[in-house]
C-alpha cells in the first residue's frame, strides 16, 4: 500500500488534540476551532536493497561524471568526506547510511589499487565529534582501518597549514577549503539529506571550508535574503555556496557526490505513537502516549535527556543519487520534497510548532535557549516554500522548557553570547558588526573547537543569524511552557497555557486569528500557495 | 542633646560577634550602641564649629563595628565612648565669615594635624596626605582616625557635633541633602580611582555593588579614560545602577569567571582563568572577595582593597604566582587632577550633580528606629537599598521616609 499524502487538516469539535513536542516531553494542545493542522505524508517506503542501490548509483552517475569506478586508480590521492553528527536527527539505527555507502567506496577504491585514502569529518565550524559518535557513523570496520593509522581526520578550519586559498567567486566570496581536499585528485563527497538545505555545492563550500569562507554566506544580509533557505532556489545562502562550487569545480578540484535521502521512519517502536495522526492512536498507543509523558513530566532533565539521546531512529533509505553535484541534489531534492511537501492555501495571523528535545547542534548535549531560538525562528519557521506559514507581523508560538541549561563542553561560547551579547542587543545586524569579530578569533574558543568539543566561537552568531528573517517577519514570539527569564532574555513572552499564548497574541493579530499548526513529528515541510 | 553612643563593652563585644557569625540579626540590646537622650559634648576648642546634623550615612564600616566584626586593629586609635557616623550633611551657623548665617556643609571627616589643632603638621599632612597622619592619637582631640570613632568630636548619628573648620566643605545650592551625603563616600571613591593611577586603556572589574562599588564605577567613569569597566553586582537593582553610572559590563559573581576569560582573551582550566583584567578594585571587603580579586586579576595586576576588610583567612596564592600588587586605599585627602591640586571633597563636590547620586539613599530613619535601620542596611542589597541614613530630626518613631 503507498503511503498516504500530507495533508491540512482543519480542526472541528471531533479533533482530539494535537501533539506537540516540549523539549523532552509532550504536549496535547486542544488548538481553536478552525485552526488548520498540516501533516506530513507518510514515511515512504524504505529500498529493499540499499546495499544494491548504492552500487547502482556509484555505478551509473547522473550528470557528467564517469562511474566511480572509472575515476579511480593506482597511486592517486583519494578524500572521502562525509557529514557529521548533525545529521540525521535524531541518530540512526545502525548501520548508518555513511557507512553503507563508505564501505563501497572503500571497495572499490581497493579493487582499483588507491592506497592514498583519507576520511574527513566535514565539521564545518561544528564540534569534532567524539569516539563513539564516529564509530556509529562510519560502523566499527571503517573507523578500526582508518583511525589508528590516523587516517580518520576531522576538518580543522582554523589550521593555517590545514587550508588552502582557492581564489573568490565574481561576487568576491573567498574560497577557502581544506588542504588535503584541495590535493586530493578526488573529492567523494557522501552525504545524509534530512532537509533540503543540506547537500550539493554546501557539503563542500560549507563543509570543508574556514571562517573566512564561510562568513561570506553565514551573515545577516544572506539569512534574511534566504527565503527560504530549506528552498534553494529562493535562497541567498545556497546561491553563494554554489557561486563557491563553481570556484572549486574550476580551480581543478574533482568531487564525486553521493547524496542519500531517508524516509521519516523516525521513532522506534516504544514511541510509534509520535509517527501517527493524534486521531487513528489504538488504545496502546494512548497508553504509551500517557505513559511516557507522565513518566517524562516527573523525569529530571538529565534523566529525560537521556532517555532521548538514546533513541536510534529507524530511518529508512529512500533514494541514493551520485554523480556531478547539481544533477545529484537534484535528485535529491525531488526525493526530500516528495517525503516532506503539504500544500497549504494562503498564510495564517498565528503559527504554532512544537520543538523537539534534538536539533542540529545538540546531538548528546542540550538544547540551550540560543539553539531553541534557532530551532524555532532558523529551521522550523523556514520550512516553507513560497511565502512564510505566517503573516509578516504574526505571531509564532513555540512550545518548549527553553530552560537556560548550557553544555560547557559543546557550547562554551553559547554561554558568553548569552551572557555578554543578548544582555547588551538581540539585533541580528547589530550583533555582527559589534560582537562577531571579537568571538570568532577568541583563541580559547579556537584552542576548544580544535582539541575539545567545542563548537566555534562565531557559532552562536549563525544560530542569531539563522532567526534573523523570521526576526524580521514576525510581530512577536510565544514560548509555550518556557522559562519566563529566558524567552525575556532572547527577547519574546512565556506563556503557561496555550490560552495564555492566544490571548497574549491577540495584542498583535486581534481576536479571531487564522492559526496553523506545524506538526511534527514528523518532519513537514510546506508550500504555501 | 539626642545621641547613638558606642561604647567598650566586652561582654556585648562577645554577643554581637556570636549573634554575627550565625548570621542572626542585629539586636539593640545586645549592641554596644545606645540611644542617649541627654548625651553632652564640650567644644573641643575655639577653631572647632557646631554643626546640626541633617543626614549621617550608615557606612560599612559601621555594620562592622556594631556586628564585632571589623578588625581590632582601631581599638587603640579610638577613643570611647563615641557617636559614630563620619557621613554627614549638616548646617552650621559659625561658619568663619559667615557667622550667623545657616550654611549646609559636609564633613572632611579625616581627622589629620589640622583637624586636631596641631600647628606643626606631620610629614603626612605637610604633604596634604591628612587621611595618613602620623599624629592621629595627639593634639586637641581623644584619638581617632576620624569623627565617629573620636569622643571629642561627637559623630553624625546625633543631633550635633563639633568639626573643626578646615573640615568642613559648603554644598552647592544645587544639592540636594541627599546627595551631599554622597559626598564623603564619592570621595572616598575618587580617592581609591585615582590612587590607581590608570594610564587608559585598562580592563577594570569592579567587585561589588553596594555603595563602595557604585561609586567606584561613577569615579572611574569620570576621573579615568578605561578600555572597559565591568562590575559584578548580586542584585538587579544594583546591576541597573552599575551600568547607569558607566559600568559597560555588569555581571553576576557567578559570571565573574567568564567574563574575565574574554576580556582578556585568554584561557580558562577548569575554574581557573589564564588571564584577567589589569585592576581590579574590590569594594566588599571580604575572604571572598578577595580572593576573587586576585583569582580574575591578569597577571602583574594591581588589586586594590577599596572595601573595609575584615581579620581574614586568605588564599595569596594566585598573588603570588601572577606577582600581582595588592594596594590599600583609604579615606581621601588631595588630589593632582587636571594640572590642579584640590582636595578630594571638592573634586566630588563640585562633579557630583549630573551623578544624581541622591538616588543611592534609599531608606532615611530617625536615631530611635537604630536596631531597624542597621538590619535594614545589612540586608540593603536583599531589600533593594542601597544607601540607609539616619536623619536625627525626624521624631516619628517606627516609620521612615525617603531622603530629600
Amino acid at each position: 500500500m503507498s503511503p498516504r499524502p500530507g495533508f491540512v487538516l482543519n480542526v472541528d469539535k471531533s479533533y482530539p488534540g494535537t501533539l506537540f513536542w516540549h523539549g523532552e516531553g509532550f504536549r496535547l494542545e486542544k488548538l481553536p476551532e478552525g485552526s488548520r493542522v498540516l501533516y506530513p505524508p507518510e514515511a515512504m517506503p524504505a529500498l529493499r536493497d540499499p546495499v544494491s542501490a548504492i552500487d547502482q548509483a556509484l555505478d551509473n552517475p547522473v550528470g557528467e561524471s564517469e562511474p566511480l569506478s572509472a575515476l579511480l586508480r593506482p597511486g592517486m590521492k583519494l578524500t572521502i568526506a562525509f557529514d557529521d553528527v548533525s545529521l540525521p536527527l535524531p541518530p540512526m539505527e545502525a548501520p548508518d547510511a555513511r557507512s553503507l555507502v563508505i564501505e563501497r567506496v572503500l571497495e572499490r577504491a581497493a579493487r582499483a589499487g588507491v592506497e592514498d585514502v583519507v576520511l574527513i569529518a566535514a565539521l564545518a565550524l561544528h564540534r569534532r565529534m567524539t569516539e563513539s559518535e564516529l564509530r556509529h557513523a562510519l560502523g566499527d570496520r571503517v573507523f578500526d582501518a582508518f583511525n589508528p593509522r590516523g587516517l580518520l581526520l576531522q576538518h580543522d578550519a582554523e589550521d593555517p597549514d590545514g587550508l588552502t586559498y582557492l581564489g573568490k567567486t565574481a561576487h568576491g566570496e573567498d574560497v577557502e577549503i581544506s588542504r588535503r581536499a584541495a590535493e586530493s585528485d578526488l573529492i567523494v563527497y557522501v552525504n545524509i539529506n534530512l532537509v533540503s538545505m543540506d547537500g550539493g555545492h554546501k557539503s563542500v563550500a560549507t563543509g570543508l571550508s574556514s571562517y573566512k569562507s564561510l562568513r561570506h554566506h553565514h551573515n545577516v544580509e544572506t539569512m534574511v535574503h534566504s527565503r527560504s533557505f530549506m528552498d534553494m532556489h529562493h535562497s541567498e545562502l545556497h546561491s553563494s555556496n554554489w557561486r563557491m562550487g563553481r570556484v572549486i569545480a574550476e580551480s581543478g578540484i574533482k568531487i564525486f557526490q553521493i547524496e542519500t535521502t531517508l524516509n521519516t521512519n523516525t521513532f522506534p517502536k516504544a514511541f510509534s505513537f509520535l509517527q501517527k495522526r493524534e486521531w487513528e492512536w489504538s488504545l496502546k498507543d494512548r497508553a504509551a502516549f500517557l505513559s511516557a509523558s507522565k513518566s517524562l513530566e516527573v523525569s529530571p532533565p538529565w534523566l529525560a535527556r537521556n532517555i532521548f539521546s538514546s533513541i536510534r531512529s529507524p530511518y529508512g533509505l529512500t533514494g541514493v543519487n551520485a554523480g556531478e553535484v547539481e544533477a545529484v541534489h537534484a535528485g535529491t531534492l525531488k526525493n526530500v520534497y516528495k517525503q516532506q511537501l503539504v500544500q497549504v492555501e494562503g498564510q495564517s495571523d498565528i503559527l504554532t510548532m512544537g520543538l523537539p528535545f534534538v536539533g542540529p547542534y545538540n546531538v548528546n548535549s542540550i538544547m540551550n535557549p540560543i539553539l531553541v531560538y534557532c530551532l524555532g525562528l532558523g529551521y522550523f519557521f523556514n520550512m516553507y516554500k513560497g511565502q512564510p506559514l505566517v503573516r509578516e507581523g504574526g505571531v509564532l508560538i513555540m512550545s518548549h522548557p527553553t530552560r537556560p541549561e548550557f553544555d560547557p563542553v559543546f557550547h562554551p561560547s553559547y554561554i558568553d553570547f548569552w551572557e555578554n551579547v543578548l544582555t547588551q542587543t538581540r539585533d541580528p545586524k547589530e550583533i555582527e558588526a559589534r560582537f562577531e569579530r571579537d568571538f570568532a578569533e577568541d583563541p580559547w574558543y579556537i584552542h576548544l573547537y580544535r582539541t575539545g568539543h567545542a563548537y566555534h566561537g562565531v557559532h552562536p552568531f549563525y544560530m542569531w543569524y539563522w532567526g534573523a528573517h523570521a526576526l524580521e517577519h514576525l510581530g512577536a514570539v510565544i514560548i509555550l511552557g518556557g522559562d519566563a527569564k529566558a524567552a525575556r532574555r532572547l527577547g519574546f513572552m512565556a506563556a503557561s497555557t496555550m490560552n495564555d499564548a492566544l490571548e497574549m497574541a491577540s495584542q498583535y493579530v486581534g481576536v479571531n486569528p487564522s492559526i496553523t499548526h506545524l506538526h511534527s513529528p514528523p518532519l513537514v515541510m510546506a508550500e504555501v500557495l | 542633646m539626642k545621641a547613638l553612643v558606642f561604647d567598650r563593652s566586652p561582654a556585648k563585644y562577645a554577643v554581637s560577634k556570636a549573634l554575627g557569625a550565625f548570621g542572626t540579626r542585629y539586636r539593640a540590646g545586645a549592641s554596644s550602641l545606645r540611644l542617649n537622650d541627654a548625651y553632652h559634648l564640650s567644644s573641643p576648642g575655639p577653631d572647632y564649629l557646631a554643626l546640626e546634623v541633617k543626614l549621617s550615612g550608615i557606612c560599612g564600616s559601621d555594620l562592622g563595628l556594631l556586628t564585632a566584626k571589623s578588625s581590632r586593629y582601631f581599638e587603640d586609635l579610638t577613643s570611647f565612648p563615641f557617636v559614630p557616623g563620619h557621613e554627614i550633611v549638616a548646617v552650621t551657623r559659625q561658619m568663619p565669615g559667615r557667622e550667623g548665617e545657616e550654611v549646609r556643609v559636609v564633613v572632611e571627616s579625616v581627622l589629620g594635624c589640622r583637624a586636631r589643632g596641631i600647628d606643626d603638621l606631620c610629614a603626612q599632612c605637610a604633604s596634604g596626605r591628612p587621611e595618613l597622619c602620623t599624629s592621629t592619637v595627639a593634639g586637641k582631640l581623644e584619638p581617632g582616625v576620624q569623627i565617629g570613632y573620636c569622643s571629642s568630636t561627637g559623630g553624625g548619628w546625633s543631633e550635633s557635633l563639633y568639626a573643626h573648620s578646615s573640615q568642613l566643605h559648603p554644598v552647592p545650592d544645587g544639592l540636594s541633602d541627599a546627595e551631599a551625603l554622597m559626598a564623603e563616600p564619592f570621595a572616598c571613591a575618587i580617592h581609591s580611582v585615582l590612587g590607581a593611577s590608570l594610564t587608559g586603556g585598562e580592563n577594570v572589574l569592579v567587585l561589588g555593588a553596594g555603595t563602595v562599588g557604585l561609586l567606584t564605577v561613577a569615579a572611574l567613569s569620570a576621573f579615568a579614560q578605561p578600555a572597559s569597566v565591568t562590575a559584578l553586582a548580586r542584585y538587579s537593582h544594583q546591576a541597573t545602577l552599575a551600568a547607569s553610572f558607566g559600568a559597560q559590563v555588569v555581571r553576576s559573581h557567578d559570571e565573574a569567571r567568564r567574563a574575565a576569560r574574554a576580556i582578556s582573551r585568554t584561557m580558562q582550566l577548569g575554574s581557573r582563568v589564564t588571564g584577567g583584567f589589569d585592576i581590579v578594585f574590590d569594594c566588599v571587603g571580604s575572604a571572598d572577595s578577595i580572593e576573587a580579586s586576585l583569582e580574575l586579576a591578569n597577571p602583574g595586576a594591581t588589586v586594590v582593597l577599596a572595601g573595609m576588610p575584615s581579620p581574614q583567612r586568605i588564599d595569596l596564592s594566585a598573588l603570588w604566582h601572577k606577582r600581582l600588587k595588592l594596594a590599600g586605599t583609604y579615606a581621601y585627602g588631595q588630589e593632582s587632577h587636571q594640572g590642579q591640586t584640590l582636595s578630594t571633597f571638592a573634586l566630588a563636590l563640585n562633579t557630583m550633580a549630573p551623578l544624581e547620586l541622591g538616588r543611592l539613599v534609599s531608606v532615611v530613619y530617625p536615631l530611635e528606629d537604630f536596631e531597624e535601620a542597621v538590619n535594614h542596611a545589612l540586608a540593603a542589597g536583599r531589600r533593594s537599598a542601597v544607601k540607609i541614613a539616619f536623619d536625627p530630626r525626624a521624631k516619628t518613631s517606627r516609620s521612615s521616609q525617603k531622603g530629600s
